[in-house]
C-alpha cells in the first residue's frame, strides 16, 4: 500500500483529529472528509465514530462498518462474509431494469428471474422492485450467510421474500421448474494469479475470496448448462477475455449459434463490465438489443 | 395609468406612484386603466365561449380547465369591481347634489373605499400574465464571491437564512449539496432545495449578489470588510428520483457526458471505492454539474440531472424574457439584474435592498429567516408595479 504523505496527514489533522485515520483508505483529504461526514451522519455518538475511524484505518470497508450500502433505491444490508455491492453493478442493473420497463411496460405475464451467486441479493431485489410484482425471484448462492442476508434485504426493502436455493452452481445440477425469463449473475471473476497484484488491499483483506476469485468456470457453466433453461442472461465480467469466452461458446455451438445474440457493455469508467445474451426470437430482444454493443447475431436474425 | 375621477389631475405626482393611495380629497378614487379593463372584458367574453363549449358537451382538457378557472375568477372580480365602482359613483353624485343626504353618503363612501381599492388591486394582479414557474418548488444555489474566507462564512449565513425561512413557513427542504472549505467554517458552494410548490414565486427575487459589511470573525485588527456571495434561484423541474431517470433519457447521448471521477484500474470486484462523485457536462449550453454528497453514485447522478434540468429551464426563461423585452424595445430596469441586490450591514444593524430601496433595521430577524418576508414583499410589490406598467404599454 502506498504511503500517505506526512504533509497530507498534517493537513487532515488540522481539519479533525480523526481525519488522518481515514487517509490510508481514501487517499485524499476531500474524500476523507466526505467519508467522515457519512460516518458521523450514520452513527449516533462520537465513541462509535472513533471506533469506525479506527476500523477504517485497518482498511475495513466502510459498508461493513456502517452496515449498509445504497443500491438504486434500495438500502442493502452488508455484513462481513458477503461481497459488497459495487457501483458498477448498480449501474448495469439500473440500466437493465429501465430498458426492460421501457419496452415491456409493467409486467402482466409471469416473469421468472434467477439470480445466481446472489450475495446480498442486490441485483435480483432491485430488478424485483423496479419490474413490480409480476416477476418472481429465485436467489441461488452457495453460502447460507448470503442467502440469509438476501432475505433480510428483501424484508428491509418491503419486497416479497425470494425463493432461495442453497447450492453450488458449478457442481450440482439444478433443473429449474419453469423456463427462466432472465438469468443474472455476478460471479467471482478475478483470476487467482491476478488476485495479489490487481486487487485493492481493503478488498483482499476483508471481503470473502469465495466471492472474488474465479475465472471462466461460471461462464462455462452458463454456455453449457444454464443457457438451455433461459431466454436471456446478463453476467458481470472482469475483463474482455471472459466476454469473448461466452461469445465463442455460443458462436461455436451448432445449436446455440442459430438462436442467440451476444453483446457486451462497458461501465462509466470504460471497463468491460457485462456480457449479455438473448434469443433473437424472444420478446426481450427489443429491450436488450440496445443495452450494449452486439458481438454476435445469429444468421438470418436480421438487424 | 389611472384616471383620477372627477377632479382633473391627469398627471400624478411621482411620489404617489402607481398604487400610491394618497388621497387629498376624500372624494377621489382611481379607476383602472381602460386598456386593463378591456383585458378584463375579454376574459368575460372568453368565459362565455367556454361555457357554450361546455354546454355542447365538449370535454375540457387540463389546459382549458386551467384557463377556465383563471378567467372565471377574473370575471367574478371584474363584476365586483364594476358593482363597487357604480356604487361609488352614485354616492359621489349624491354628495354633490343632495345636501340633505351628504353626511350619510359621505360615511358610506368612506366605508366602501378601502374595499374598492382592494378589489381593484386584486383584479390588476389577476390580469398580469402568470409567471411560468410560479407554481414550482425551487432550488437555491449559493456561492461565495469576493472576500475569501469571510465570503464563505457569509455563504453559510445565507444558507442558514434560507433554511430558517423554510422552517419558519413549515416548508419541506433539504440540502442537496454542501461543500465546506478546508478550515470548515464556511462554504465553497451549497445547493438547497425547497420542496414547497410556489416557493419559486416567493424566492425568485433572491437571485443576485448579496453584499455583507461587517468585522469578520477572521479579522484581527477590527476593520470592517465588504464581501459578497451569489445566490441563484432555479425552478424545480424534476421532482423525484424516478423523474430524474426519465429526464436523463430525454437528453441525446451526444448532448451530455457523464464522468465518474475515478482513477483507472480494473474496477468491479477488484476495488471497493466509496468515491461516488458524478459530473455531468451538457455540451449545447456548456453547463457542468458535479455532485458527490450521496454514498450512492446513482443518487448523485439523479441529483445532478435535477440541477441540470433546473438550470436549463431558468436559462430558457431568461432568454425568452430578454427577447420579449427586446421586442418591446423598452429600457425598463428589471428586477433580476445580476449586480448587487442587497446589503447586510452588521455595524448599523441594517438591511437594504437596492432594487426597491427598502431598508430594514433588523439583521438578526432577517438572517434568521423570520423577517425575510418583509424584504421579499416589498420587492414583490415593486415587481408587481413594473409588470403592470409593461402591461399597459
Amino acid at each position: 500500500m502506498p504511503r500517505v504523505a506526512p504533509r497530507l496527514l498534517k493537513k487532515a489533522l488540522k481539519a479533525h483529529s480523526l481525519l488522518p485515520l481515514l487517509l490510508p483508505a481514501c487517499r485524499s483529504i476531500e474524500q476523507s472528509a466526505q467519508e467522515f461526514r457519512w460516518i458521523r451522519n450514520e452513527l449516533p455518538n462520537m465513541k462509535q465514530v472513533r471506533q469506525a475511524c479506527l476500523q477504517r484505518f485497518k482498511l475495513v470497508p466502510l459498508q461493513y462498518i456502517l452496515g449498509n450500502q445504497p443500491f438504486g433505491e434500495l438500502d442493502i444490508v452488508c455484513r462481513p462474509g458477503v461481497l459488497i455491492p459495487r457501483w458498477e453493478t448498480e449501474e448495469w442493473v439500473c440500466e437493465l431494469s429501465e430498458r426492460l420497463l421501457g419496452s415491456m411496460g409493467p409486467l402482466n405475464s409471469p416473469f421468472p428471474i434467477w439470480d445466481l451467486c446472489c450475495g446480498t441479493g442486490c441485483v435480483g431485489l432491485l430488478l424485483q422492485r423496479r419490474l413490480g410484482p409480476g416477476c418472481s425471484l429465485t436467489a441461488v448462492d452457495v453460502t447460507d450467510a448470503a442467502l440469509g442476508l438476501c432475505v433480510e434485504n428483501a424484508h428491509r426493502n418491503d419486497l416479497e421474500r425470494p425463493r432461495l436455493i442453497a447450492t453450488d452452481v458449478l457442481t450440482k445440477k439444478i433443473v429449474p421448474d419453469s423456463r427462466i425469463s432472465l438469468l443474472t449473475c455476478n460471479p467471482p471473476y478475478i483470476p487467482k494469479n491476478q488476485f495479489a497484484a490487481d486487487t485493492s488491499p481493503s478488498v483482499k483483506r476483508h471481503e470473502p475470496q469465495l466471492a472474488l476469485i474465479g475465472d471462466l468456470e461460471f461462464y462455462s457453466s452458463l454456455v453449457n448448462t444454464w443457457i438451455h433453461h433461459t431466454d436471456s442472461f446478463v453476467y458481470e465480467v472482469g475483463d474482455r477475455r471472459q466476454i469473448e469466452y461466452v461469445m465463442h461458446g455460443i458462436r461455436d455451438d451448432p445449436r446455440l449459434q442459430l438462436e442467440w445474440c451476444v453483446g457486451y457493455r462497458l461501465d462509466s469508467s470504460g471497463c468491460p463490465r457485462v456480457v449479455y445474451g438473448y434469443k433473437a426470437e424472444s420478446s426481450l430482444a427489443g429491450a436488450l438489443s440496445g443495452y450494449g454493443d452486439l458481438l454476435y447475431i445469429p444468421p438470418g436474425a436480421g438487424k | 395609468m389611472f384616471r383620477t375621477f372627477r377632479i382633473a389631475r391627469w398627471v400624478l405626482p411621482r411620489r404617489i406612484g402607481l398604487l400610491g393611495c394618497r388621497f387629498q380629497s376624500t372624494l377621489e378614487f382611481k379607476e383602472l386603466h381602460p386598456s386593463l379593463l378591456k383585458k378584463a372584458h375579454q376574459s368575460v367574453q372568453e368565459i362565455v365561449q367556454l361555457d357554450q363549449a361546455l354546454s355542447k358537451g365538449d370535454g375540457f382538457d387540463a389546459e382549458t380547465q386551467k384557463t377556465y378557472s383563471r378567467v372565471s375568477s377574473i370575471r367574478s372580480m371584474y363584476e365586483e369591481y364594476q358593482e363597487l365602482l357604480d356604487n361609488l359613483k352614485g354616492l359621489q353624485e349624491m354628495i354633490q347634489t343632495d345636501p340633505s343626504l351628504k353626511d350619510d353618503a359621505k360615511s358610506e363612501f368612506d366605508n366602501s373605499l378601502p374595499q374598492f381599492r382592494q378589489v381593484s388591486n386584486n383584479l390588476l394582479r389577476k390580469l398580469l400574465p402568470p409567471h411560468p414557474f410560479a407554481e414550482k418548488a425551487c432550488i437555491l444555489e449559493l456561492r461565495p464571491g469576493v472576500g475569501g474566507t469571510e465570503a464563505m462564512i457569509f455563504t453559510q449565513d445565507l444558507l442558514n437564512m434560507y433554511i430558517g425561512y423554510a422552517q419558519y413557513h413549515h416548508w419541506k427542504y433539504h440540502v442537496i449539496a454542501q461543500n465546506e472549505n478546508q478550515s470548515g467554517n464556511g462554504l465553497v458552494d451549497a445547493i438547497l432545495s425547497i420542496d414547497e410548490p410556489g416557493a419559486y414565486d416567493k424566492l425568485k427575487y433572491e437571485s443576485g449578489v448579496h453584499r455583507v459589511q461587517r468585522i469578520p470573525a477572521t479579522e484581527t485588527k477590527g476593520r470592517t470588510h465588504t464581501s459578497t456571495a451569489a445566490v441563484i434561484v432555479l425552478p424545480q423541474i424534476v421532482e423525484s428520483v424516478k423523474d430524474a431517470e426519465q429526464s436523463e433519457r430525454s437528453f441525446r447521448p451526444d448532448e451530455i457526458r457523464i464522468d465518474v471521477m475515478r482513477a483507472g484500474g480494473k474496477g468491479g470486484q477488484h476495488v471497493n471505492t466509496t468515491d461516488s462523485a458524478v459530473r455531468i457536462t451538457h455540451f449545447p449550453s456548456g453547463i457542468v454539474v458535479a455532485m458527490q454528497d450521496e454514498r450512492s453514485q446513482h443518487k448523485n447522478k439523479a441529483k445532478a440531472f435535477a440541477v441540470l434540468r433546473a438550470r436549463l429551464a431558468e436559462r430558457e426563461r431568461k432568454e425568452k424574457e430578454n427577447s420579449e423585452r427586446a421586442a418591446r424595445k423598452d429600457q425598463v430596469t428589471t428586477t433580476d439584474r445580476s449586480d448587487k441586490i442587497r446589503t447586510y450591514n452588521y455595524p448599523q444593524n441594517r438591511i437594504t435592498d437596492h432594487r426597491c430601496n427598502f431598508t430594514l433595521y433588523d439583521i438578526e430577524g432577517v438572517t434568521s429567516g423570520v423577517k425575510l418576508d418583509e424584504v421579499i414583499d416589498s420587492m414583490a410589490a415593486r415587481d408587481f408595479e413594473e409588470r403592470s406598467k409593461s402591461l399597459i404599454e
